[in-house]
Order: structure tokens, then C-alpha cells, then sequence
């Protein structure tokens, strides 16, 4: 690299936000590494082992948690890649995309507070509108009990999460098809595609990174999903929709720091481990495609 | 002048989606409706008409829910932690897009950590408190700034990468310094994607509720999502005064999203594509 080069890319421009960076991201993390082996309450840290660990593990509801948070990340990857996919394609083909993907977007903006007590209402199992237009159109058999009853309530939150998320994912979709260039698409009718096929071997290959990058951000987000589930039932009813980071926030809002650090080391884990795996298996798919 | 009709697949297609945005449709007039209601009717929770419009639950909730000391926190979190994220992030971006060596490398690792890696929350608390950060405004901005900026350097990276490189050249030749070159040259040629960068970090700050309830959960710092998870918890039966909370925090937000929305997508073919 020529020294001019150097010199007008110089290292100074960035020494802000690696400062930043560093202090408030990078230390913590390398941090917890330790505090998740200490007996960490406000005032002193004792060195305690793997202790934070084995009472984690031997709590009931680090158990329900994790169980969870698994669900809620797998049905709402599936969910919010399927819905977006489709109203992608939907929009693709209409001429008045612009328009249903402003609406389609807008839930993205709106705070989980406000969600989490919108979906309250809505999904009040005797007066809210969800259920209410359920009954009105025959489907009484599924007005549930979206956020009281305990089978129900983890299920309830996917679909709120997805209601709220599916336009952002939409939005990768709809950017990386307008990369596709129109002269491929018309030269795959002039040979006779029909929909399907153009969707198979155009549309589908040319998608590959933005479905990779929606599968893993819906991955990353799933797993440490917070504001939804803390604002909307608190973990509850019980401990029915506790999900790992609601735990480790009542672990810190009861003074056991270790033992919340601890947790927070157990989804760092959960977290590169299962999204280097997702992205070494999107990878290898996108070449067979 | 012949005018042109739809195709009939336009039509179905139009209607289904129509159908569908119902469901993104109906919950936003269920809020703006509801708070305009008085208690016994919004407590119904229905979609009908107000038999009254009461504009006065607007101001009653600013009142009740303390929410100008919010309303001026949340206006100072989410400004100072969005203009830090996007000059310090474009600035980032700047060395390793353009520059080819180890530094640029390695810049770039942390990035593609900062994506992944979830943020340790719990040891930020030890790191507050060696800075007198704790409950602080400050601290939760550069706690913002830190965990949410590497999506912006990552996006601005490869905004980067379609600005050429000539430029730079031309302008170093004809004597221009390298601050001068950015600030006057490169930095307005990334426009669209700072607008959406700020979209998205605007929103994400705004809406924050996990690092202010961790760290600011106590007095006079309180934002607006946190003023109104302790208002629904201690007025939840007045959902007239919930609903116009909700359109309040709501409000600034959407007004910018109609406003900016074009660029959300433009700023996404930019990024989000090479994954």
C-alpha cells in the first residue's frame, strides 16, 4: 500500500468509535468471562467457581426458559422468513408495492411497550378484537386465551413478534430483488419459464444471501428476545413465558450479578455456537442452489 | 384519452394484499380511536366511534404520566446516541472500506463480532460505575452507541464501496487534506445511507427499553417506554389515557418513518445483500 494511501486512510478516523467500542462492548464481554465465576453481589466479588453454573443449571426455570426460547426462535425464524417471503413476492408482482410495503413496514417502528399493551387489549380473551373477529366470522374454536393460558402464551408472543417484524424482513427481501436484473427474467419467458420455474432457478438463487442474512438475523434476535416478552407478561402467567434474558434480568434486579453474568456467558455460548453452525449450513446451501 | 384498466391479476392481488394490511391497519386505529374515548367506552376495547371526542386525554396523559421530563430525556438519549453512532460509524467505515492492510482486517472482525456477539449487560454495570456512569444519560448513550453501532458500520462499508475511489484521488491531488476529504467530499456522497442509518438507529434508541431499565430505572432519567411501562402498571384500567401514551411515544417515530421511508430500501440494497 502506498504511503500516501496510508496516510489519508488514517488510523485516527476510526479511533472514536473504537473507543466506544472497545470501553463499553468489548470489556464487558471479555469481563463476564470473569464476574461469571464470581459470587458478585453490589458491594464485593468472591471467586466461586463453576457455582453460578450448577445453580443455574439446577433451577426449574432456567430449564422452562431455555425451552422457550427455543421455541420462540425456531417458529418465529420459519414464520417471519415464510410471511415475508411470500408478501415479497406478492409485492413483487404488484404495481402498488410501494405502498403495501410502507404499511407492511410500520409495525417495525412502534416500541414493545406499546405493543406488548396494544396486543393486551387485542388479544383479550373476552372483549378484544381478536377474538371477537374470530366469533364473528365462525372460528369461535380459536379464540383463545392468547396471553393467560399457560400452553398458549409463548406461542402468542411469536405471533406478535412476527406481526411486528415481518415487514423489516420484507424490506431485505424487496432490496435484494430489485437487484435483479430484467433482462434475465425476460429473456427466462422469451425461452418459456413458467412462474414457477422463474421463482425456482432466477428469483429463489438470487435471493440466497438476503434469505442467509434474515434466517440469521431472526436467529440472533430470537434468542436474546427481551422487551417483548419482559413488557407484554413478565415472564408469566408463572414462569410459563420466561425466556433467557427475562431470567438474567430478575437474577440482576435481585443483586445476584455472577449469577445473571453467568446466564449472559450461557446464551454468548448458545449464540456463536448456533450461528456459526446456521451460517456454515446457509453457506454450504446456497452453492448446491 | 384511452384509460387502462388492471389486468385481473392485478386486482386479486391488490385485494388480498389489501385484506392483509387489515391486520397491520386495524391496530393502529384501534389506538388512535381508543384515545380518544372516555374511560367506560375505551375499557371496551372495541373499534366503535366515540360517542365524544375527548382531545383532552392527550394532555391529561402528559400530565399523569410525568411525560415532558420523559419526553425531553428520550429527545436527548436518542439524539446524542444517534449522532455519535453515525459520525463515529461512517468515520469507521471510512478506514475499512478504503484502507487494505491488517488494520482494516481487523477493524472489520470486531464489526462482524459486534453483529453476532450478544452485548454482557451485567459487568457494562462495573464498567458505569468506574466512569461515575451509573443512572446516568451519558452512560446509556455510549452503551447505545457501543452495541448498536457496528450494523451501521457494517451497512456504511458497503454503501462505501459504491463511491469510488477516484474520487479521493482527484481531491488529494489537487492538495485537499484527508479531513477535508472526508467531511467535505465523501461524507455528503453517503447522504442516503445516513438517512437510513438514522431511521434505524432513531428507532432503536427511542424505543430502548432493556439498557434503560437496567441503568436508568430509578428518578428524574426516565424515558418514554419506561414512564409507560409504570404507567400501565399503575393506570392499566384506564386504557383511554394507555391508548394516548401508546400515540404519544408512537407519534415522532412514524412521522419520520412516512417521511424518510424510501430510504430504508435504499439503504438495504446497499447492505443487507452481501450478508
Amino acid at each position: 500500500m502506498h504511503k500516501l494511501e496510508r496516510k489519508t486512510y488514517s488510523i485516527s478516523f476510526a479511533i472514536p468509535w473504537l473507543l466506544i467500542y472497545g470501553i463499553f462492548f468489548v470489556l464487558p464481554t471479555l469481563f463476564s468471562f470473569y464476574y461469571a465465576f464470581t459470587d458478585w453481589d453490589l458491594t464485593s466479588a468472591k471467586f466461586s467457581g463453576f457455582s453460578n453454573f450448577v445453580e443455574m443449571f439446577n433451577n426449574p426455570v432456567f430449564s422452562t426458559a431455555l425451552a422457550n426460547t427455543a421455541i420462540f426462535t425456531i417458529l418465529s425464524i420459519i414464520l417471519k422468513v415464510a410471511v415475508s417471503l411470500a408478501l415479497a413476492m406478492a409485492l413483487y408482482h404488484c404495481v402498488a408495492s410501494n405502498f403495501f410495503r410502507t404499511i407492511f413496514f410500520s409495525p417495525y417502528v412502534l416500541s414493545y411497550i406499546a405493543i406488548g399493551v396494544l396486543f393486551t387489549a387485542i388479544m383479550h380473551p373476552e372483549i378484544g378484537v381478536l377474538n371477537k373477529a374470530l366469533r364473528a366470522i365462525g372460528l369461535d374454536f380459536l379464540a383463545l386465551n392468547w396471553l393467560i393460558e399457560k400452553g398458549q402464551v409463548i406461542y402468542s408472543l411469536v405471533f406478535i413478534d412476527v406481526w411486528k417484524s415481518a415487514g423489516f424482513h420484507l424490506a431485505i427481501f424487496i432490496a435484494a430483488l430489485q437487484t435483479i436484473p430484467s433482462d434475465m427474467m425476460e429473456s427466462a419467458s422469451i425461452d418459456g419459464a413458467g412462474p414457477w420455474k422463474k421463482f425456482r432457478y432466477i428469483t429463489f438463487p438470487m435471493l440466497a444471501s438476503a434469505f442467509n442474512a434474515n434466517v440469521i438475523f431472526a436467529l440472533i434476535v430470537g434468542l436474546t428476545k427481551f422487551d417483548l416478552v419482559f413488557v407484554t407478561t413478565g415472564g408469566g402467567p408463572g414462569y410459563y413465558s420466561e425466556v433467557l434474558k427475562t431470567l438474567v434480568y430478575k437474577q440482576f434486579a435481585m443483586g445476584r450479578y455472577g449469577l445473571a453474568t453467568a446466564g449472559e456467558l450461557i446464551i454468548f455460548v448458545i449464540v456463536i455456537t448456533l450461528t456459526v453452525t446456521m451460517r456454515k449450513f446457509l453457506d454450504k446451501r446456497e452453492v448446491e442452489v | 384519452m384511452k384509460s387502462r384498466s388492471l389486468p385481473y391479476g392485478q386486482i386479486v392481488l391488490i385485494a388480498v394484499l389489501s385484506a392483509l394490511s387489515l391486520l397491520i391497519l386495524v391496530p393502529f386505529y384501534l389506538i388512535f380511536i381508543n384515545s380518544l374515548k372516555s374511560p367506560a367506552e375505551a375499557s371496551e376495547l372495541g373499534l366503535a366511534f366515540p360517542s365524544k371526542l375527548e382531545w383532552s386525554n392527550y394532555s391529561k396523559v402528559f400530565e399523569v404520566a410525568d411525560l415532558p421530563l420523559a419526553f425531553t430525556n428520550s429527545v436527548v438519549l436518542t439524539f446524542s446516541s444517534v449522532a455519535i453512532i453515525l459520525i463515529s460509524a461512517a468515520m469507521a467505515a471510512f478506514v475499512i472500506q478504503r484502507r487494505k492492510d491488517g488494520w482494516s482486517s481487523a477493524l472489520n472482525v470486531l464489526v462482524m463480532l459486534g453483529l453476532v456477539v450478544p452485548p454482557a449487560i451485567v459487568p457494562l454495570y462495573k464498567v458505569l460505575s468506574f466512569f461515575h456512569l451509573n443512572g446516568t444519560i451519558l452512560g446509556v448513550v455510549l452503551i447505545n452507541v457501543a452495541t448498536r453501532s457496528p450494523l451501521s458500520v457494517f451497512l456504511a462499508n458497503q454503501f462505501l464501496k459504491s463511491i469510488s475511489k477516484e474520487i479521493d484521488e482527484a481531491a488529494i491531488i489537487d492538495g485537499c487534506g484527508k479531513y477535508k476529504l472526508f467531511f467535505r467530499i465523501v461524507l455528503p456522497l453517503m447522504g442516503p445511507i445516513m438517512v437510513t442509518l438514522f431511521i434505524f438507529n432513531s428507532t432503536f434508541v427511542w424505543n430502548d427499553f432493556m439498557y434503560v431499565l437496567y441503568f436508568l430505572s430509578s428518578g428524574k432519567q426516565m424515558t418514554l417506554p419506561l414512564t409507560m411501562y409504570l404507567f400501565t402498571g399503575q393506570f392499566g384500567s384506564m386504557w383511554n389515557l394507555v391508548f394516548a401514551n401508546i400515540l404519544i411515544i408512537s407519534a415522532p417515530l412514524l412521522i419520520i418513518y412516512f417521511f424518510a421511508q424510501r430510504f430504508i430500501i435504499a439503504g438495504m440494497t446497499a447492505g443487507a445483500i452481501k450478508g
